[in-house]
């Protein structure tokens, strides 16, 4: 299977670790990886704003881009919620973009998506290992591609060595929202400490976050706020469990 | 006459939908709705939510054993009048006499704030629904809305044949002969208006008992 | 506590009222208490249904069926009304409904009115209009009695007076009925009660809304908890129901599907306590109810919302609040910082468009798309894109800030060019540099500074992806040739 990687702007600028894990984690698995070199951004950022026009026409670059991917992958839930829910929209008055828009949809998922539901992963042979205390930050998009809050945990727990903590009000919005963050600062904030003191209880070392955007926002928080946990993508748990599993594997038992 | 006629207020409807969009079908096949099914036990399930909504249910069997049930739940709370509908309530001519050979006083039913005073309501329902756990009343002759309502305690009589599974149903009932009023009663009269904290009896209500016969 | 800004007619200023409601911690307290269980219990009430999806796109299908052929609907609806002998009355404004219920009730000759809640006598204000013309009004809802005690605007649609604490009301009752100060609520609400009970016996006139009319029958339903609205529509001897055209349902039978998604998604009740439906004013027979029926049908700028195919939907609204109970932003700044009759997603919504998106500008960006009310939304109204589409109206009629539009110009420029991409993310990079400490930005200027002012920014990585893939590549391959 090849899949064509969409590092989504926030992952390849702010997060490259995280894309690394995915590529690595997608290559153990057997998934040639490809990146196409062209892609930049989902658009997410004017179409939140209300700025159609500009959306419209990253979004076409968007389509020209991964127009010959076999499937998209992405590390992140809410840009491939753009593609899949917000396209179609986009280009509803035009037939032959609408087409090409859907076409892309269909075969672009976010990472957890395709390894749990495309890939059918059976981790119980990676022997999965990883030491520490996480929580997790559900992300709202992930409701758009109708992932349940339930589903990363549910990974979670198969590793070994990892304690989980569930997150009070784990599915209410960490209050980023992309430009609401300074359009509606005020609003933002607040809701971004809620989030930030669910965390903190929690009393987790490590916060597992699948989304470039609400991890700086979270994160930035931690950081004004004085409080230390760590944000982690489920690539970099996964990359780093795959490797304990097989190093315990390969020395012998 | 204010306002505007209706041959404008409906112009402007009008040209307001010159541009309808793709049209939609009403559907005609409403049931995946459906919550019960005629095949369930209905007296089951319609207790079941009864007691859920916090209303007492009770099943007897026979018309004597309404009367039984009627008297010992206005012994139990201590009542000392009620209002009966004129209407045919299964076990009525029984729980009459039973009553009024208990001293509770009968209220007059043409006495249009008889009811306000009165310490129980007893009425007939013209049907239950199992799906809601409701009772239908209706208005009509014989009876009077406000021997449901403006008591304190409500005792209904309900034959377990009236009980019909599902909204869907009712509905179906409720196209053919309308009444000037139908109210179902799923639940004793309650709200949470202050700080989110659940209070009996507002203006309807606290107590509502359901009498299931047959 | 008190978040009201009693008067709505004051020029909404939606930044000041957000700034003094998160300055009291227990506005976001007191609004998490009111939502939180709701929102809980109408997801573990819709298990009812074998399918809640399912049902709640038929009840969107049903509505939307409606809308689209609303003038043959209302009209059915009319005539049938009529045929049970009813009045039906036409209002183009509020004022006009206004007038028409004045109206009617000088007419009948009635002193004293009782009201059952309804959302749109609040758009209108209807209460101040009828004691100005000198009738006895009072509310009959606990909550919205409380409020028209103390003069104070409802906090959310469904239960108006979320944002009072019982300290508040023990004083109110204190003070307005003369009963001892007691912050009990059994004992509040009988105090309540007591004084509604005279209210209703003494009422010539009854004033309801309208959850839903039925067009094939003539049928209005209401829905009720506490039975204030079969107190209305039963005792006096006139009856008015006022209701916004978007209110009438074609058939019994989507009544049904309706009223079985109601309940749930507003308090989750697997049905609310009373569901009355009547039809027109008692019949020969009957011992009570009223002898005069009157139906005011009110526009009100719905059909401005009817005619813009992208906003039309918004008609579809049921008002049963689920989209307020969920909505995390509803929960940290209350009900009343939306300056509006209706606060909440719904509100975000429908404020620009019955006022105007100059004076609600702030409202369509109240929202940080998270999609929680569109995943709670009975008839499944898709608000999120909804706001988007609004937010580009924003722009449309000028009232984005040049700054960002030429930002967001030179942005698509940037985007589309792989070059321009990689040079312009280094330069961002190089800019921040000098606000840069530790690898966290504190202090970000102009427009960013929303960003700061309540959180960092990590810096951006050294190296981004795109400058290692290929280096990444050659790693994995080595490592898996070994």
């Amino acid at each position: 299977m090849r899949v064509s990687l969409f590092v989504t702007c926030l992952t390849d600028l702010y997060y490259p670790d995280v894309a690394k894990c995915v590529v690595r984690v997608l290559r153990r698995l057997g998934v040639d990886v490809e990146f196409p070199k062209k892609q930049t951004c989902c658009g997410q950022p004017a179409l939140n704003s209300g700025m159609i026009g500009e959306a419209r026409s990253v979004a076409a670059h968007m389509i020209d881009v991964f127009e010959d991917a076999e499937l998209v992958v992405s590390p992140s839930g809410s840009c491939c919620a753009i593609i899949r829910e917000h396209y179609p929209h986009l280009f509803k008055d035009d037939p032959d973009m609408l087409a090409r828009a859907l076409a892309l949809g269909a075969k672009t998922f976010e990472l957890v998506e395709f390894l749990q539901k495309k890939l059918k992963v059976d981790w119980s042979q990676w022997n999965l290992k990883f030491p520490g205390v996480a929580t997790y930050h559900y992300s709202c998009h992930h409701r758009g591609i109708g992932m349940s809050p339930q589903e990363v945990p549910r990974l979670l727990k198969q590793i070994e060595g990892l304690e989980y903590r569930q997150l009070d009000k784990l599915d209410q919005c960490c209050g980023f929202g992309g430009t609401f963050s300074i359009k509606s600062p005020a609003i933002s904030g607040a809701m971004t400490r809620d989030k930030v003191a669910c965390i903190k209880k929690t009393g987790a070392d490590l916060v597992v976050i699948n989304e470039g955007g609400c991890t700086l926002n979270i994160i930035g928080c931690c950081h004004r706020e004085g409080i230390k946990v760590k944000a982690i993508h489920i690539a970099e748990i996964l990359d780093r469990a795959m490797q304990n599993g097989k190093a315990e594997r390969g020395t012998g038992r | 006459m204010p306002g505007v006629s209706q041959e404008e207020f409906f112009e402007q409807i009008k040209s307001a939908l010159a541009d309808r969009g793709e049209p939609v079908d009403l559907p005609d096949d409403v049931e995946i709705s459906r919550a019960i099914s005629p095949h369930d036990d209905l007296v089951e399930v319609f207790m079941a939510r009864v007691e859920q909504a916090g209303m007492n249910a009770y099943r007897v069997d026979n018309e004597q054993q309404v009367s039984d049930k009627i008297a010992e739940i206005i012994e139990e709370a201590g009542g000392k009048s009620a209002i009966v509908t004129d209407e045919k309530i299964p076990g009525r001519e029984q729980f009459m006499n039973e009553l009024q050979q208990k001293g509770i006083q009968l209220k007059d039913m043409s006495d249009a704030d008889a009811a306000f005073d009165a310490d129980f309501g007893i009425t007939a329902v013209n049907s239950a629904i199992a799906e809601t756990g409701s009772i239908c009343l209706t208005s009509g002759q014989d009876r009077r809305r406000m021997a449901s309502l403006a008591v304190p305690n409500h005792i209904a009589v309900v034959r377990a044949d009236l009980i019909i599974p599902d909204l869907l149903e009712w509905i179906a009932d409720q196209s053919k002969d309308l009444p000037a009023n139908a109210v179902l009663v799923s639940a004793p009269s309650k709200t949470a208006d202050i700080e989110m904290i659940l209070v009996h009896g507002v203006h309807g209500p606290k107590e509502e008992h359901i009498i299931i016969v047959g | 506590m008190n978040t009201a800004t009693t008067d709505h007619d004051a020029k909404p200023n939606f930044k000041q009222s957000v700034a003094r409601v998160l300055a009291d911690p227990s506005v976001s307290e007191i609004f998490t208490r009111a939502t939180d269980r709701k929102d809980t219990a109408r997801l573990a009430a819709l298990a009812d249904l074998d399918d809640p999806l399912g049902v709640r796109n038929l009840a969107a299908q049903i509505k939307n069926h409606t809308l689209q052929n609303l003038d043959r609907y209302l009209k059915q609806l009319v005539d049938k009304v009529r045929k049970l002998g009813g009045h039906v009355h036409f209002a183009r404004t509020g004022e006009q409904a206004k007038e028409i219920m004045v109206g009617i009730a000088r007419e009948a000759g009635v002193k004293n009115i009782v009201k059952a809640k309804s959302m749109v006598s609040e758009e209108i204000e209807l209460n101040d209009e009828l004691i100005g013309a000198g009738f006895d009004v009072v509310e009959t809802d606990l909550g919205e009695f409380i409020l028209q005690l103390a003069n104070e605007k409802p906090s959310h649609i469904v239960t108006p007076v979320a944002h009072k604490l019982k300290e508040d009301i023990a004083e109110l009752f204190k003070e307005k009925l003369g009963i001892e100060y007691t912050t009990d609520p059994p004992t509040l609400t009988a105090a309540a009660r007591k004084y509604l009970r005279a209210k209703f016996k003494a009422a010539d006139m009854g004033i309801t809304g309208v959850n839903f009319a039925v067009a094939e029958t003539g049928t209005i339903c209401i829905v009720t908890n506490e039975g204030n609205g079969r107190m209305c529509t039963s005792r006096p001897k006139v009856l008015v129901s006022l209701m916004g055209i978007e209110k009438v349902v074609p058939r019994m039978k989507d009544l049904a599907v309706l009223l079985k998604l109601l309940g749930k998604s507003a308090t989750g009740q697997r049905m609310t306590c009373y569901t009355s439906l009547f039809n027109g004013p008692k019949q020969a027979d009957d011992l009570d109810g009223p002898e005069e029926f009157h139906l005011v049908i009110m526009d009100r700028g719905r059909t401005d919302i009817l005619s813009k195919l992208e906003y039309r939907y918004i008609l579809r609204c049921i008002r049963c609040g689920a989209c307020l109970n969920t909505c995390p932003v509803y929960k940290i700044i209350g009900g009343h910082a939306y300056q509006s009759v209706y606060p909440g997603p719904i509100g975000t919504m429908l404020t620009p468009l019955f006022n105007s998106f100059e004076e609600y500008q702030d409202l369509p960006l109240a929202c940080s798309l998270c999609g929680a009310c569109y995943d709670a939304c009975p008839v499944r109204m898709d608000i999120p894109t909804t706001l988007i589409q609004m937010r580009n109206e924003l722009l449309k009629q000028g009232y984005v800030p040049f700054l960002y539009r030429m930002g967001f110009k030179g942005w698509r420029i940037g985007m589309l060019s792989k070059f321009l991409y990689r040079w312009g993310s280094r330069m961002a990079r190089i800019f921040m540099k000098p606000i840069t400490r530790k690898g966290w930005i504190r202090w970000l200027p102009s427009m960013a500074s929303g960003w700061t002012d309540h959180r960092d920014l990590p810096a951006m990585a050294r190296k981004p992806f795109h400058r290692q893939w290929k280096k990444l590549l050659k790693e994995i391959e080595t490592e898996e040739q070994h």
